[in-house]
């Protein structure tokens, strides 16, 4: 049990090139800045992402991966490319809950500008939710061998 | 002996796995090219209403469990020696009939090497020059249509989620738009990659079958006929598939059966599924016309059990289907297969330009048709009998018959023919517990009769060397399509 509070947890934050990080962005994780490692990955077309590369994380043994996608999603293509992305999410999700990596570890939050502090906080929830589901699995067997 | 026919197991478990090596094949499954382009176009597929959703989360949950479990054995055996197969069973906590299957499929898809495979635990190895990748691709049906291979079973149609194929008159057609390049088609095709070894260890492994060269694997042969007047005017020999399909409908074993239908046109008939006894009497008789018997299945899916007739070369692609770790619903209700012996099959043009050319008759002065002793026989309706060698209608077979080594249907739970016994009597192989059960049940009620078990009788001898015949004739299919 001593290992696991001591645990680092690995998040990975998919984010597009353009996208600046509040300055306060850090601030959110302050309390908890000794327990996590974050990845930033800046992808050019994050929709484009496909099923594989989100499960690759949870292999190389993430604990979670948090996207920012940016912009306006109301209608045509980008609505479109934005759902089948939000589905490939889910499906994600689905297949990595029956590997015993459950309660949606991958989350997807789209920013249009005009909640950057919204976003502080839903990243913030998302940390307390992973530490409240604890770490990859993986991990433990890792410590158990 | 306690029947140990193999079966499936429904289900994967991956429960105790070390998650590392789980994961990994996880990975690798995600980035399977039929989950993908499933997954992709499944709004698409759920708007064309082949499948419902629960249907299309089957197939896609069936295809990538199958494929992590594949990969994860692939990832293990590719830094091991070469294995037994008794010995992989070991090694692996799937089901035992799993791993046989997953074996002879990556076998056949050319991912690893069976060495030895005479021996009953042949041994395999991981292809040397596949360790780096194990990804391969399947085009679409169409390349065997194009090397004239396509049998015209209609299974590709059946199963295309998008309806992108069509059979329509011995042509097969793809509609590239629609197509979303899943290789399912290419999946399921019996003149694709071959499953005959698969489908051979799997009876291999029913201790109560025996096997010949020529018959494949059977558990008895009968020379049988029907008792039943009504079915005896219009059965095409003794009058046993119609015997058998009237009992299934009868005693309810079945709620509906598959098979060719005569319609008013007599020699033009239809793939029909019939739910009433009486109706199975416009289903007797031979036309020796091919037709897309599996091309009806996805409307039988209603159904919970059903029967289905059909020459070896649609029983085979079948049993493919059935096979394959895709849990299609068309395949779930399937509860008899019967087969009928075939030496070669006719497109319907070709058929009616023969009889013109070589017997000067017309369609309606047809009432029987048969091919007997290497001959294609023909009876008018003034009683008049004709005849001709086989092998003078060669240019009028269907060209994929030229590649088909099958002449009993040795993948079907009962095969009949006219081949070794005398007229008015059918040929019965019996192969399974299934058509034993059905078989045995036709007698007791009445409806069949058996002259006498053939076995080791020079009847069985003949259909033997006719079946052997057939097999030695023919070249082994090769397409190398993925």
């Amino acid at each position: 049990m001593k290992e696991l509070i001591h645990m680092k947890y690995k998040i990975v934050i998919i984010s597009t090139p353009g996208f600046q990080f509040n300055k306060d962005f850090p601030s959110s994780l302050e309390k908890n800045k000794e327990n996590i490692s974050i990845i930033i990955n800046r992808q050019e077309n994050i929709t484009m992402l496909d099923i594989n590369e989100l499960i690759r994380y949870f292999y190389e043994e993430s604990d979670g991966v948090f996207i920012i996608t940016h912009g306006k999603i109301k209608e045509g293509v980008v609505k479109s490319e934005y759902n089948d992305f939000q589905s490939k999410v889910k499906e994600a999700n689905r297949i990595l809950a029956k590997r015993g990596l459950t309660d949606g570890r991958i989350k997807i939050y789209n920013w249009d500008g005009k909640n950057y502090r919204n976003l502080n906080n839903f990243i913030a929830n998302y940390f307390k939710h992973l530490m409240k589901i604890g770490p990859n699995p993986l991990k433990l067997e890792k410590l158990e061998v | 002996m306690q029947f140990m026919m193999y079966k499936l197991k429904k289900k994967y478990n991956f429960e105790g796995l070390q998650l590392k090596k789980l994961l990994y094949a996880t990975y690798k499954a995600s980035n399977n090219f039929r989950y993908r382009a499933l997954f992709k176009a499944r709004e698409n597929i759920l708007k064309n209403g082949k499948y419902n959703k629960e249907e299309l989360d089957l197939i896609l949950d069936s295809i990538f469990e199958a494929e992590t479990a594949r990969k994860y054995m692939f990832e293990d055996l590719k830094n091991s020696k070469p294995l037994k197969v008794s010995e992989i069973i070991n090694h692996f906590p799937f089901p035992k009939e799993n791993i046989i299957r997953d074996l002879f499929y990556m076998k056949e898809k050319d991912l690893i090497e069976e060495i030895d495979a005479n021996n009953n635990d042949p041994i395999f190895k991981i292809r040397e020059d596949l360790k780096k990748s194990d990804e391969n691709y399947f085009i679409s049906v169409d390349s065997v249509y194009d090397s004239h291979l396509c049998c015209q079973c209609g299974l590709c149609s059946s199963i295309c989620p998008v309806n992108a194929i069509d059979l329509i008159k011995d042509y097969l057609y793809i509609d590239e738009g629609k197509c979303i390049s899943c290789g399912l088609c290419y999946e399921v095709c019996p003149r694709s990659f071959q499953v005959k070894d698969l489908i051979e260890n799997m009876f291999r492994r029913d201790e109560s079958v025996r096997y010949t060269k020529g018959l494949g694997y059977y558990k008895n042969i009968y020379s049988a006929r029907t008792v039943k007047y009504s079915i005896k005017k219009v059965g095409q020999n003794g009058g046993i598939a119609t015997s058998l399909l009237y009992y299934l409908l009868e005693s309810k074993l079945v709620d509906a059966i598959i098979t060719i239908k005569h319609l008013e046109n007599y020699w033009e008939p239809k793939v029909s599924i019939i739910e009433k006894a009486e109706e199975l009497y416009k289903t007797a008789g031979t036309t020796y016309v091919h037709f897309p018997v599996l091309s009806i299945l996805n409307q039988a899916k209603k159904y919970n059990k059903i029967a289905l007739v059909a020459l070896p070369c649609k029983i085979k692609a079948l049993s493919k289907g059935e096979l394959i770790p895709i849990k299609f619903p068309m395949f779930k209700n399937i509860a008899y297969k019967i087969g009928l012996f075939c030496m070669e099959s006719f497109p319907y043009e070709k058929m009616f330009k023969l009889i013109k050319d070589k017997f000067s008759v017309t369609k309606d002065e047809i009432i029987k048709m048969d091919i007997n002793s290497g001959r294609f026989e023909l009876t008018v309706d003034s009683g008049e009998k004709y005849s001709i060698a086989l092998n003078e209608c060669n240019m009028y077979t269907s060209n994929f018959c030229h590649f088909c080594e099958e002449l009993t249907a040795e993948f079907a739970d009962i095969s009949l023919g006219s081949i070794g016994s005398d007229e008015g009597w059918s040929t019965v192989i019996i192969r399974t517990y299934e058509g034993e059960k059905i078989f045995k049940g036709a007698i007791k009620n009445n409806l069949i009769e058996i002259k006498s078990s053939l076995d080791e009788s020079p009847i069985q001898s003949k259909i033997k060397r006719v079946a052997e015949k057939k097999k030695e004739a023919i070249s082994p299919i090769e397409i190398n399509a993925y």
